[in-house]
């Protein structure tokens, strides 16, 4: 049996016959970020610890260069592991649109900022709308960004 | 009129062979033309000769067709390319196949814009005479034809400015920093007729491909067109939903080479003297997907 594991506390999870990092970690609920599942985006690279991999499908190199392959970057949603294999999150994901981020501050901020005790009812209700609408987003965010998420 | 619409999308894909299953057996185009490495579709309600060109190699949007009305109307969009300080230059029948003279245009956001008038006239599927619905045996989808597409930018504002300039084109719907004067434009979703929007543009890496989007009929041909997307394993990003933005209907979904497709419907009419609509940060969630009112990270991290 060929396993793939995620570094550093993921448990192994059994590859099926020409099955993906992606699938098979995601079959066993092993959530990790990923994109468009076909190889165009370059949002689920992942680095090879150990193991070897393989691309059935042709990858593009504008989205995963000769190099990158070279140090051990592979493309969970296209790379088929072939023998035992470990693989580990990225840290340099793409960020999210800068407006996206700004505004996840914002709620941060307005998460932390303690509530002003004379204020006029009409300001104070727009202040919780925004709040709520903020906290929509972030907490979206948190499971978009969490990429150890179980 | 100057621009009538967005005539085609010239992409790329990773591997032709799976591609041409996705645009043909899952999104049911029709292909007109075979070159080695390209194929050329039209949707079944299209008449000119091709709006969707699939090239082998790579990923994204290679370029986008515009159709003018009039010939004197590339001459127009010449001048005022130059104007704007794009770089241009002719290009002539038959560099694209079945298409006209024309000139191709780097967009601010280096997207590659070619603006033609002539088209060979292959013709809807149902003719024109006496016509049935729809043709009866459709493959897949159906879709009918292409409705627009989404492209990122470093500066929309600048790109927004290139096509109310160059391409005559007004804004229906944008999304910006706040509701003062001086925001910064974040979105925004564009048009020349009364089509809701032809194209948008969105802050993001620059020249590259959000999504390219099919009109369909109605909130059911949207439903439909998921469960098809079930049955042949595509990948649905988000929906079927409805987006705030535009009021349309929408699954988005990525072919075989991971470019984000869309099936689109509805949305409202568009006039140039409709007064415009603005979306701030703080509800933009909302405007994009009014139902879950949360937006993933993929909405502003994949492209191709
Ligand atoms: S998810 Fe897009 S390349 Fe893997
Ligand atoms: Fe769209």
């Amino acid at each position: 049996m060929t396993a793939v594991r995620m570094s550093p506390d993921g448990v192994p999870v059994e590859v099926r016959e020409g099955e993906t990092i992606l699938r098979a970690l995601a079959r066993a609920g092993q959530a990790q970020r990923v994109g468009c599942r076909r190889g165009g985006c370059g949002i689920c690279k992942v680095d090879l610890l150990e193991g070897e991999v393989a691309y059935e499908a042709v990858v593009a190199p504008s989205v995963l260069s000769e190099e990158e392959k070279d140090a051990g970057v592979c493309l969970s949603c296209r790379a088929v592991p072939l023998r035992d294999t470990t693989v580990a999150l990225r840290d340099d994901a793409p960020p999210a649109a800068s407006w996206l981020l700004r505004l996840r501050e914002e709620h941060e901020h307005a998460r932390r900022r303690p509530p002003a005790p004379h204020q006029h009812h009409e300001h104070h209700h727009q202040q919780q709308h925004h709040q709520q609408s903020s906290t929509r987003i972030a907490a979206d965010a948190g499971a978009g960004t969490n990429q150890k998420g179980a | 009129m100057g621009i009538m619409r967005m005539g085609y999308v010239h992409t790329r894909v990773t591997d032709l062979a799976a591609a041409r299953q996705h645009y043909e057996e899952t999104l049911g185009l029709y292909p007109v033309l075979e070159e080695p490495g390209k194929v050329y579709y039209k949707g079944w309600d299209e008449w000119d000769h091709h709006s969707v060109v699939l090239e082998e190699g790579g990923v994204g949007a290679a370029k986008f067709g515009w159709k003018v009305q009039r010939d004197e109307d590339i001459e127009e969009i010449e001048k005022k390319a130059w104007e704007f300080g794009c770089s241009v230059e002719r290009m002539s029948r038959g560099e694209n196949p079945e298409i006209g003279d024309g000139i191709r245009i780097i967009a601010p956001s280096t997207h590659v814009m070619e603006v033609y008038s002539q088209a060979t006239a292959v013709g809807m599927e149902v003719g024109t005479h006496n016509p049935e619905r729809f043709p009866r045996h459709l493959r897949g989808v159906g879709v009918p034809g292409l409705d627009h597409a989404l492209i990122a930018t470093q500066d929309p504002g600048l790109l927004e400015r290139f096509f109310h300039h160059v391409f005559d084109m007004y804004t229906t719907e944008r999304f910006a920093s706040s509701f003062d004067d001086d925001a910064k434009t974040i979105a925004s979703w564009m048009t020349t007729g009364n089509q809701y929007h032809s194209i948008a543009c969105i802050e993001g890496p620059e020249g590259k491909l959000h999504h390219f989007a099919f009109k369909l009929e109605d909130w059911n041909a949207i439903g439909h067109a998921a469960d098809l997307f079930t049955m042949d394993d595509v990948p649905i990003d988000m929906g079927p939903t409805k987006h705030g933005i535009t009021r349309g209907s929408t699954v988005y979904f990525f072919d075989p080479a991971g470019n984000r497709n869309e099936v689109f419907a509805g949305g409202a009419m568009a006039y140039p003297d409709r007064p415009l609509i603005t979306w701030t940060p703080d509800h933009i969630a909302r405007g994009i997907y009014y139902h879950a009112r949360e937006i993933n990270d993929r909405f502003t991290t994949v492209y191709t």
